[in-house]
């Protein structure tokens, strides 16, 4: 957990913000839900990983977690609250969970996300928007390098199935290659009493990896219409995301799992050169919702703010708008009325008493990031920053503060 | 400027100084690097090696950490430190050298069991308290994990702990400090490891490079 100053927090509230106008430009409404949940009702996921959270009591003696991510509370919301109300539903929401962890860069115990969740609709058009939204997202922040590498984690347990791995062995198989330990995945697999064809084919799909050309590679590795199907399903999806105009942003790698075990269809991570960590991530998990009493499908995705932060720092810094401001000398107490006037104008004003040196003024403007120094001289004002200094009336301060901000 | 470790076209590649070094460069001589400043300049840190590839050399503990914060691409590293420090990286192949076991020893002529019967907590020296704890704990023996940071032989003989769990290749070092091994915890070879995000930035490289490795390990 860390604290965040200005001027940290004011560039992560402007990716908010940003994110927050892409999201509503596709008709999400934004939810909040409480930050604890009862740990009955979270264990309704079956996410294994939640076992690692936060937990406290109430005063009852019922156990309380910290929510450790966003997506189970709203499949619970959306399987009660909006029980009454016809899917689809689009929801988005800006929050932040709890997994305790050892700190390290990207990586904290409360960390803050922008996400969203479309529930009620299983098709790949679906998938599509989601992916394309996270795109569109990316890009209003100003973020140039990335990539989203997508998979299907039904390709892969298709072709378990038709190899007849179930059991303790598939259990084994799966949790090697979300760690993707290839070592262990080969071990495992050498142990299991499988065709030799079959345990080529498993090791040939979990490298499968690259443009939009896998997805014929993956053709010859078909075997059954389960695994047929996600690929066309993948291939549908790319599709659509290109109608979005974001076909050159997608990555295929159908030995992608992710770390959750709700997932069912589509998943994907959100890749940026600059960092060593993915920055997001979601997919498709149609079987959550029944969890929780009301089965539907959904598919979502969450961006790390903090992440997305580090890797625009990374490209070179945020592009952030140019704000009118000035410190004013006197605001707080002889020009009040001039900071209430600049302000009506839409020009922040930091008000500054009136005894405090000029010097101590320029200070505090430049550690609010203002452009502007502005101080009573004689019944005019002198204006300092926009590159000079000039002595003007009273009602030409804001004028020449709007005209360079 | 240092340039982006996830540069296009460009891997870079951390390999411990250690025990596995020699192994290592001989292999990556073998799959075509040009090693030679690697294998005579103890002092220098960053190599280039041809083809877009620079090695980083970095003590052995030190590699997946490079890996897992995406500084080097990917990297060669013994199991027993995988084992130790569970990063979240990709390990891709093993390539069979560096065989060593990761043991559980006590001095001879003395009866470990006999002597937890009695005071219900032994103490145990190591390296790798991790590895000894989930060990310990999975056998359901309660265990005071001691970590020194070297020369681990030494605290059975001076009395700091009852026990070691330490690396032995040959077991000579065990022999010669009178300690008999008890039980053997795993295996350590030196792996292929990889980040996770290179490792879909850069399939195409690393696959490549894995594959050369493999093949080269195994003649």
């Amino acid at each position: 957990m860390k604290d965040v100053l200005p001027p940290e927090a004011g560039e992560l509230r402007f990716l908010e913000d940003a994110i927050r106008g892409v999201f509503a430009g596709f008709g999400y409404g934004e939810v909040m839900t409480p930050t604890l949940e009862l740990e009955a009702v979270l264990e309704k996921a079956g996410e294994r990983r939640f076992k690692r959270s936060f937990r406290l009591f109430d005063e009852n003696g019922n156990v309380m977690v910290l929510r450790p991510d966003m997506t189970a509370p709203i499949a619970r919301l959306a399987a009660t609250r909006l029980a009454d109300r016809n899917p689809p539903h689009r929801l988005c929401y800006f929050a932040n969970s709890f997994r305790p962890t050892r700190p390290q860069r990207g990586r904290r115990s409360e960390f803050y996300q922008a996400g969203l969740e479309l529930i009620g609709d299983d098709s790949d058009a679906g998938d599509a928007e989601a992916l394309a939204i996270a795109c569109r997202a990316l890009d209003a922040c100003g973020l140039r390098d990335y990539s989203i590498v997508m998979g299907e984690v039904s390709f892969f347990r298709s072709l378990l199935d038709s190899a007849g791995v179930s059991g303790a062995g598939r259990e084994a198989v799966f949790s090697a290659l979300a760690a993707r330990d290839m070592v262990e995945l080969g071990a495992v697999i050498s142990g299991l009493e499988i065709d030799a064809d079959d345990r080529q084919a498993i090791l040939d799909v979990v490298s499968l990896r690259g443009g939009s050309e896998i997805l014929t590679t993956a053709l010859d590795l078909v075997r059954g219409p389960g695994m047929e199907e996600a690929l066309k399903r993948l291939a549908r999806t790319l599709y659509l995301v290109g109608r979005h105009g974001f076909a050159g942003r997608i990555l295929i790698d159908l030995g992608l799992l992710r770390n959750f075990e709700y997932y069912t269809g589509i998943v994907f991570e959100v890749l940026s050169g600059g960092l060593g960590f993915p920055l997001g991530g979601g997919g498709r998990y149609d079987g959550l919702l029944g969890k929780f009493g009301r089965p539907g499908p959904a598919v979502g995705f969450a961006v790390g703010l903090d992440r997305l932060h580090i890797a625009l720092m990374e490209e070179g810094g945020l592009d952030l708008p140019r704000i009118p401001g000035a410190a004013l000398v006197g605001g707080m107490d002889s020009e009040i009325e001039l900071a209430m006037n600049l302000r009506d104008k839409g020009i922040r004003v930091l008000s500054i008493a009136g005894d405090v040196a000029d010097e101590e003024a320029r200070r505090l403007a430049a550690d609010a990031g203002l452009s502007y120094v502005v101080i009573p001289a004689d019944g005019r004002y002198r204006l300092e920053g926009g590159g000079g200094v000039q002595t003007l009336d009273r009602d030409e301060v804001a004028g020449r503060i709007e005209s360079q901000p | 400027m240092i340039e982006s470790p996830l540069e296009p076209g460009c891997l870079r590649i951390a390999v411990p100084r250690g025990n596995l070094f020699s192994g290592t460069v001989d292999l990556l001589e073998n799959v075509g690097f040009d090693v030679g400043e690697l294998r005579d300049n103890e002092r220098k840190l960053t190599f280039e090696v041809g083809e877009g590839r620079t090695i980083i050399s970095t003590r052995p503990a030190d590699v997946p950490t490079y890996v897992e914060y995406g500084a080097a691409d990917a990297g060669i590293v013994g199991k027993d430190v995988l084992l130790e420090q569970g990063r979240n990286v990709y390990e891709l192949a093993d390539l069979e050298y560096g065989a060593c076991r990761i043991v559980y020893a006590t001095p001879a002529g003395r009866d470990p069991e006999d002597e937890l019967r009695h005071l219900g907590v032994t103490r145990v020296a190591t390296k790798y308290p991790n590895i000894a704890r989930r060990y310990f704990e999975e056998l359901g023996m309660q265990v005071e994990v001691i970590e020194l940071k070297g020369s681990i032989e030494l605290a059975p003989q001076v009395d700091l702990a009852e026990g070691i769990v330490d690396l032995t290749a040959t077991g000579e070092t065990l022999r010669q400090n009178n300690l008999v091994e008890r039980a053997e915890i795993d295996v350590s070879t030196a792996r292929f490891i990889a980040n996770r995000v290179s490792h879909k930035l850069k399939a195409r490289m690393i696959d490549e490079l894995a594959r050369r490795l493999v093949e080269a390990s195994r003649k």
